[in-house]
């Protein structure tokens, strides 16, 4: 298993794949091999840093224990996590859909009017390949330090991972299709609709994932950069008062967010394409 | 049976007697590529008559498949008039059906939803409608298979769901591109049967592609033979054999096998290279 197939499954919503699944779920077994070695990889880690650093005499603020991590996460949630975990929370929650919405209408605009796409597609790529935290800097200059940088941060982060794939999604939808779709003199809207909005939808989804993701990492690099507030500020502020436990719990929050959205995104794509082409 | 032979000759000779359906003057269609433009068709002018059987047969690249294409309103030609019953191929497009090579369904339609598709981008799918694409589900043997989706059917019976599509808004004429080509010996001469008796029943005008001398012969009234480079229309050729006569068994009688070689020989003639 190398690395490029392991990431390829992560981030590619195979077709069908919901569909298939229920079939041999029947048959499915949750106690493997490989779960029991993953479970023991963690009891390993933890494990080892919880009693092996403690033996080497590595200090607390250099590499905290696993309990007191937890312990810390756990004491302080109500007071200190949550009211951050909130505001990150909901940066990303303006912020996403409406880059995700963007995104999709500027896609759905350029697939449908195909010279309009050859003239900015250079445009495209730049924005694309641009890290868009670059833009936090500017985007404070203008606006201050505030929520409102921060969604705008999210949302111009957002669009362009979903853009670019809803592109190529919207164009997979074979010649075929479209012609069937031709032949009986179909309008664009329907065309659009009836088969290259589902043609693409696999891949849509896998856009999604990816710019929810690329979201988050911008929005806590923007929380870094400026404000006091969301769990990117916290790691900030207590590394520098040197509470790494602090620092470690606030990590694994944002490991957390991380890996939800991915699981939730996923999920909806498995129950939404039932098909297989 | 011999004097009906004759008359459906006389038929098809007369073609001014049928009304004309499908009219073709003078098409013409360059491609334009990266590499240069390549002229597909050239001078192409024929008629096609109401409830007519006609076959395109050539080498791949000869343009049969451009020409249905054009006449499907699923291209746009460069020069010449196309006609469908006296109108522009946009205007006419709910006189006409077609049977893709592949069965060419929605993966995310079911079996009824994709026979429904016509229905509904026409703003016809009224509960009449509806009904006769449920008759016509179970014309092409698929009734009970309604709810299934394409990938859970095999491959005979997608493209017997593409049959359905095809007549579903009752269309006039008929576009079929080389459609059971990627099928099983068996499975395609049942589905030939299948069409047969569809043109029978239902009167449907029909344009026929393919690149099967044999499948040519057996279906068609009228062979329209082409070559390559640039792609144009060399001969017209009858085919006499009455709606009895074709039946799986036509396939052995003398006639045919010397029909089928004429053809055949006419095609050779053209595409000594």
């Amino acid at each position: 298993m190398s690395e490029k197939t392991k990431t390829d499954y992560f981030f590619t919503l195979k077709l069908g794949e919901g569909k298939k699944k229920k079939r041999e779920k029947k048959g499915h077994r949750i106690f493997t091999k490989e779960n029991a070695g993953a479970i023991l990889i963690f009891i390993g880690v933890v494990l080892t840093i919880e009693y092996g650093f403690t033996f080497f005499k590595v200090p607390e603020w250099i590499i905290p224990k696993p309990s007191s991590i937890f312990s810390c996460l756990v004491a302080n949630f109500w007071q200190i996590f949550f009211p951050q975990l909130l505001v990150t929370l909901k940066e990303l929650f303006i912020g996403f859909p409406l880059g995700a919405i963007i995104g999709f209408t500027v896609a759905a605009l350029l697939s449908e009017y195909k010279s309009l796409e050859k003239m900015v597609v250079v445009y495209i790529f730049a924005l694309a390949c641009t890290p868009t935290i670059v833009l936090v800097p500017i985007l404070i200059l203008w606006l201050g330090i505030g929520a409102t940088t921060r969604i705008i941060v999210v949302m111009i982060a957002s669009f362009p991972p979903l853009m670019v794939n809803a592109i190529s999604g919207f164009n997979s939808a074979s010649e075929l299709r479209l012609d069937l779709m031709r032949s009986l003199g179909a309008t664009r809207i329907q065309t659009f609709l009836k088969v290259k909005f589902l043609s693409g939808l696999p891949i849509i989804f896998s856009g999604l994932i990816l710019s929810i993701i690329i979201a988050l990492i911008t929005l806590i690099g923007a929380e870094f950069l400026g404000g006091a507030s969301g769990l990117g500020y916290l790691v900030l502020y207590y590394s520098s008062l040197l509470q790494t436990r602090m620092s470690f719990a606030a990590i694994l929050l944002i490991t957390a967010l991380g890996v939800s959205f991915y699981a939730i995104i996923r999920i909806i794509g498995i129950k939404v394409i039932t098909w297989s082409e | 049976m011999g004097l009906q032979a004759a008359s459906l000759k006389k038929e098809v000779e007369g073609e001014k007697n049928r009304e004309t359906v499908v009219e073709v003057k003078h098409l013409e269609k360059i491609f334009t590529t990266l590499r240069g433009s390549i002229h597909a068709l050239h001078d192409v002018s024929f008629t096609v008559s109401k409830g007519e059987f006609v076959t395109f047969v050539g080498p791949s690249g000869c343009g049969k498949t451009t020409i249905l294409r054009i006449v499907g309103g699923m291209l746009d030609k460069t020069d010449g008039e196309v006609f469908i019953k006296g109108k522009y191929v946009k205007e006419s497009q709910k006189e006409i059906g077609v049977i893709f090579q592949s069965p060419n369904l929605l993966p995310w339609r079911t079996l009824l939803k994709n026979v429904l598709l016509p229905l509904e981008v026409l703003g016809i799918n009224t509960p009449e409608n509806q009904k006769r694409a449920r008759d016509l589900i179970e014309l092409v043997g698929l009734a009970g298979f309604e709810d299934k989706y394409p990938n859970e059917l095999s491959g005979g019976m997608q493209q017997r769901v593409g049959i359905a599509r095809a007549l579903v808004h009752n269309p006039s004429i008929l576009l079929m591109d080389e459609p059971f080509g990627a099928l099983d010996a068996i499975t395609r001469e049942q589905l030939d049967m299948e069409i047969l008796r569809i043109w029978g029943q239902a009167k449907k005008t029909i344009m026929f592609v393919t690149h099967s001398v044999e499948e040519a012969v057996f279906l068609s009234e009228r062979i329209i033979v082409m070559r390559t480079k640039p792609g144009e229309i060399v001969k017209n050729e009858i085919i006499e054999f009455s709606m009895e006569e074709r039946t799986l068994n036509l396939l052995t009688d003398p006639r045919y096998l010397k029909k089928t070689r004429e053809v055949r020989n006419l095609i050779g003639k053209y595409y000594q290279m």
